[in-house]
């Protein structure tokens, strides 16, 4: 067998394993699945150290020579996708091993990890557009069932993932037939599809909504809110968090770079930009008033997609190393975000937002992991999420696409905001009495947490390793200079060690100052002051939910009147669909009233129509 | 040798005790002009200095319930950021050519690090009103944000660059921005949103003296208090200079420019502690309704003239 065929076929064997594992057994499951994901992880770094090879295979003739061939590619974009799913395929199964004990949930769910792996794996290593789309369908497949694993609500929620996802691979179906018919052939790497004309342009936006959707973009983002709750967090955090991201953002830098060729400042590039800048605000004005962490935070796994689409989609060779940055990074921290979400789950029993607070003593690693994430994904220097943002800013500039430009910062400034609550609900406001006995999650749960937080500190205050190995060669540009440890552009630069250090040494100097203070016989106080009042801790407990709420109902009517059709579902496609084939069957229903006589007229019209179109033809 | 440099930068010139001490001087000013508004006296100069060291001997008290390394630690972060972004400003302006991180993306992410550090500490005091401070100073953050960043772009595009560097040289050669109608008005916003970012009246709500006692720095005492007022004025001193760069040809210390530096930088201040002593404080949703009305309208307005060249 070839090389390449291995980290496919290897992962979809393993995982058949686990269905043949009793529930009782599901320890052992994770731990064969586990050592199938390091199998795979410690392969993907093989091959991403090969670099390029290729392999194709004729497996039959559609008509006089026109081959249907298995194709894999690997070259450097491929490889560094592939080592990243594998590192969020060990990690996320590692964490599982702790988070499922004493969950309802069969071993069958490794066995879909895996196979999402494979099929993950597939779709990256292909070069052949149809077969893209095969291993793109097992992945929604494969979602729906592991959607279905959840707690109450699942089955609704597994059903919208479904239809959402399946619609947009439709979608990508006839794209790719367009293609096929236009160009002759399907080899991704042979294509160079003009857009120039209207079929491309079509062809176009048909994969381009495959992308997106997969990425969870607006307007093809409701499944990934839908899902949220229900569903196991480490699957959100693989899943929409991690793996989609991953490839979804893959296959938009694909056709935009490579498959189609699309002009800077052409319309479609302003409409991917537009896109971009409104699934941001839009999507991180949802999340502001969010009370379930799960459901806020995966309104901001929708939010940062705006910002990939934005930079990929503004053909600006510096806003697409951003876009192609943010992807990884987003992936890191997001994933971080949602194990930590899971952590609190599991310990505390709930992730409605009211409910909880105080939690930083009792769960520090925890704690420490998603201030750390936190920070990243609202863009604060020197986390790994400023540097990805900065670059998209600084192309945005360089573009002179000033609206987007405002867009994209505001939204940053939004995402603080978010986070803030979220910090405060979580972590540091007054605890509820119930959760007292509270304790730190396992090791095998802290460890994943701790290792995406450390690479979310490492590839901001080292951002430079992580561009010049994974992304600038994928866009090969020279126009991101790397100079002694500063990133920069030809508008400005960032030295991101350099920052650090000082702010470390800045807070030294803070201490210093403490220690000349009476600080080290800190007194604690019995009471707080509430306006002169005593009164006891759950009465003077403030959970976060309500900070911005004077936002959302007072301030702009505008706004108030978009978050209100938000949380009805006007925003989602889903619904506006469901709605419009309800109106049809009401005009349907209308017609079929049950009335012999109605029938029997329409029968008659019938005929007469017919007779009319035979006699004069 | 390039990390002593630095390191001494950082610490002694311009960075932390070299702003320090005018920030605390221009607190001083704060006080004076606002005691002859009042028809008082005002203290005498060293007042602030003395303050602080009367605050580092008081004992530290820290509420139960509290979450103590979280509400102990978030003031130094607050000033290791202040004083960053006071080192970035003033290496820049003294000295372009410095190869300083010099992006004005990045300084104005870096000047909310105080306020985020401020809104943590206070959700970690336990306090209800500690935290309905937070929340408010949160709201405000992000209602001035928006105006601060399009007056901000304003500038930077009329550069056609980020860097602080390039935006001092454009102003150098073509003459301040503050020269042209896009400019005034973008100062004028950016002047409002700085008022609001150093928590001054009118836009004092996240501390609301009367209602909240402090509200984000209510819990806050002794040294933690110290390092709280520091903060603030390090802020009061990183904002005028933040201004000048951008809009009114920066600041400089050779020859007569020595002068016109200072009175620059004085003439803001005193346009803030105006400001301060002549309005009522207003509500949370009227600041936000402020911001993201007609201040966001002005600043979008000041950057289609300067698109169109105005």
């Amino acid at each position: 067998m070839h090389e390449l065929l291995y980290p496919i076929v290897i992962p979809a064997i393993a995982g058949a394993i686990p269905l043949f594992i009793p529930r009782r057994g599901k320890m052992l499951a994770g731990l064969i699945s586990l050592v199938a994901a390091v199998w795979l992880l410690w392969r993907s770094i093989g091959l991403f150290g090969i670099g390029e090879l290729n392999y194709s295979v004729t497996l039959f003739s559609l008509g006089e020579g026109i081959p249907f061939e298995f194709t894999l590619r690997l070259y450097h974009f491929s490889a560094f996708i592939i080592l990243f799913t594998a590192i969020f395929g060990v990690l996320i199964i590692l964490y599982s091993l702790g988070y499922l004990r004493g969950r309802d949930t069969s071993s069958t769910y490794y066995s879909f990890v895996l196979w999402t792996l494979s099929a993950a794996v597939g779709a990256v290593l292909t070069d052949n557009l149809l077969v893209l789309l095969i291993f793109w369908e097992i992945l929604t497949a494969l979602l729906y069932f592991l959607v279905n694993l959840g707690t109450e609500g699942h089955e609704k929620a597994a059903a919208k993932c479904f239809l959402v996802l399946g619609f947009s691979d439709a979608a990508v179906l006839l794209g790719v037939l367009l293609i096929w018919v236009t160009q002759g052939t399907l080899t991704m790497s042979a294509l160079e599809v003009s857009t120039g004309t209207p079929l491309g342009v079509i062809a176009f936006v048909l994969v381009f909504i495959g992308a997106i959707a997969k990425a969870g973009a607006m307007p093809l983002h409701s499944w990934i809110p839908e899902m949220a709750v229900p569903t196991p967090a480490s699957i959100i955090a693989f899943l929409p968090a991690s793996l989609d991201k991953l490839l979804g953002i893959y296959l938009l830098a694909r056709i935009s770079l490579d498959i189609f060729v699309i002009q800077t400042g052409s319309g479609l590039s302003m409409m991917m930009m537009i896109i971009g800048s409104a699934t941001i605000i839009f999507a991180v004005l949802m999340a502001l008033v969010q009370h379930n962490l799960k459901k806020l935070l995966s309104f901001h796994a929708i939010s940062q997609v705006g910002y990939m689409v934005l930079g990929v989609g503004s053909g600006i060779p510096i806003a697409i190393v951003g876009g192609l940055f943010h992807m990884l990074n987003h992936a890191i921290y997001k994933s971080g975000l949602f194990l930590g979400a899971g952590a609190v789950e599991k310990r505390a029993g709930t992730t409605e937002l009211d409910e909880l607070g105080g939690l930083a003593r009792l769960m520090p690693i925890t704690f420490v992991t998603m201030i750390i994430t936190a920070f990243s994904i609202s863009g604060v220097p020197p986390f790994n999420g400023f540097v990805s943002k900065w670059l998209v800013y600084q192309g945005m500039l360089e573009g002179g696409h000033l609206i987007f430009l405002v867009a994209a910062i505001f939204g940053s400034a939004l995402t603080l905001a978010s986070f803030i609550k979220v910090l405060h609900s979580l972590f540091l406001g007054r605890r509820p009495q119930r959760l007292e006995k509270v304790r730190e999650v396992d090791f095998s749960m802290q460890l994943p947490m701790v290792f995406l937080a450390l690479l979310c500190v490492l590839f901001g205050v080292f951002a430079r390793y992580p561009l010049e190995r994974f992304i600038i060669p994928v866009v090969g540009g020279s126009e991101v200079g790397l100079v002694g440890g500063e990133i920069a552009t030809t508008e400005g630069f960032w030295s991101p060690t350099l920052a650090t250090a000082l702010i470390i040494i800045g807070v030294v100097v803070g201490l210093i100052i403490y220690a000349f203070g009476r600080t080290r016989k800190v007194r604690e106080d019995e009471n707080v002051w509430v306006g002169g009042n005593v009164m006891d801790s759950e009465e003077i407990r403030i959970p976060g939910t309500h900070f911005y709420k004077t936002i959302s109902e007072e301030v702009n009517p505008v706004f108030s009147a978009g978050f209100r059709d938000g949380q009805q579902g006007a925003l989602d496609f889903y619904n506006v669909w469901g709605r419009l084939g309800m109106g049809l069957v009401n005009v349907l229903r209308t017609v079929h009233n049950g009335i012999l006589s109605t029938y029997l007229s329409w029968a008659v019209i019938g005929l007469g129509i017919l007779a009319f179109i035979l006699m004069f033809r | 040798m390039n990390i002593a440099k630095y390191l001494l930068n950082y610490l002694i010139f311009p960075g932390f005790v070299f702003s320090a001490i005018v920030g605390l001087l221009t607190t001083w000013v704060d006080r004076k002009v606002t005691a002859r508004v009042q028809w008082r006296m005002g203290p005498p100069w060293y007042q602030p200095f003395a303050d602080t060291v009367k605050l580092l001997g008081k004992e530290v008290v820290v509420p139960a319930g509290a979450r103590r390394t979280g509400f102990l630690l978030m003031p130094l972060v607050g000033l290791a950021a202040a004083t960053l972004a006071s080192t970035m400003l003033w290496l820049i302006n003294l000295n372009p050519e410095t190869s300083f991180i010099g992006d004005t993306i990045v300084l104005v992410y870096i000047m909310t690090i105080p306020a985020i550090s401020m809104i943590l500490g206070a959700s970690a005091s336990a306090n209800p009103l500690g935290i309905l401070g937070a929340s408010r100073e949160m709201k405000l953050l992000f209602a001035y944000e928006l105006p601060l960043v399009v007056a901000v772009l304003t500038s930077v595009y009329k550069a056609g660059s980020f860097s602080l560097e390039s935006i001092l040289a454009h102003q150098a050669q073509e003459g301040i921005m503050l020269g042209s109608i896009s400019g005034v008005i973008s100062f004028i916003v950016i002047l409002l949103c700085a008022q609001a970012k150093l928590t001054f009246v009118p836009f004092d709500i996240p501390e609301a003296e009367t209602e909240l006692a402090g509200g984000s720095h209510i819990e806050y005492s002794g040294a933690a208090l110290a390092v709280v007022r520091l903060n603030m004025a390090l802020m009061f001193f990183v904002l005028p200079i933040f201004i000048i760069t951008l809009f009114w040809g920066g600041i400089a210390f050779t020859g007569w420019r020595i002068l016109t530096s200072i009175l620059k930088y004085v003439a803001i201040v005193v346009i803030f502690v105006l400001i301060k002593n002549t309005n009522p404080r207003v509500r949370i949703d009227q600041a936000v309704r402020f911001f993201w009305g007609p201040m966001f309208i002005l600043s979008v307005v000041a950057m289609i003239l300067a698109v169109l060249g105005l």
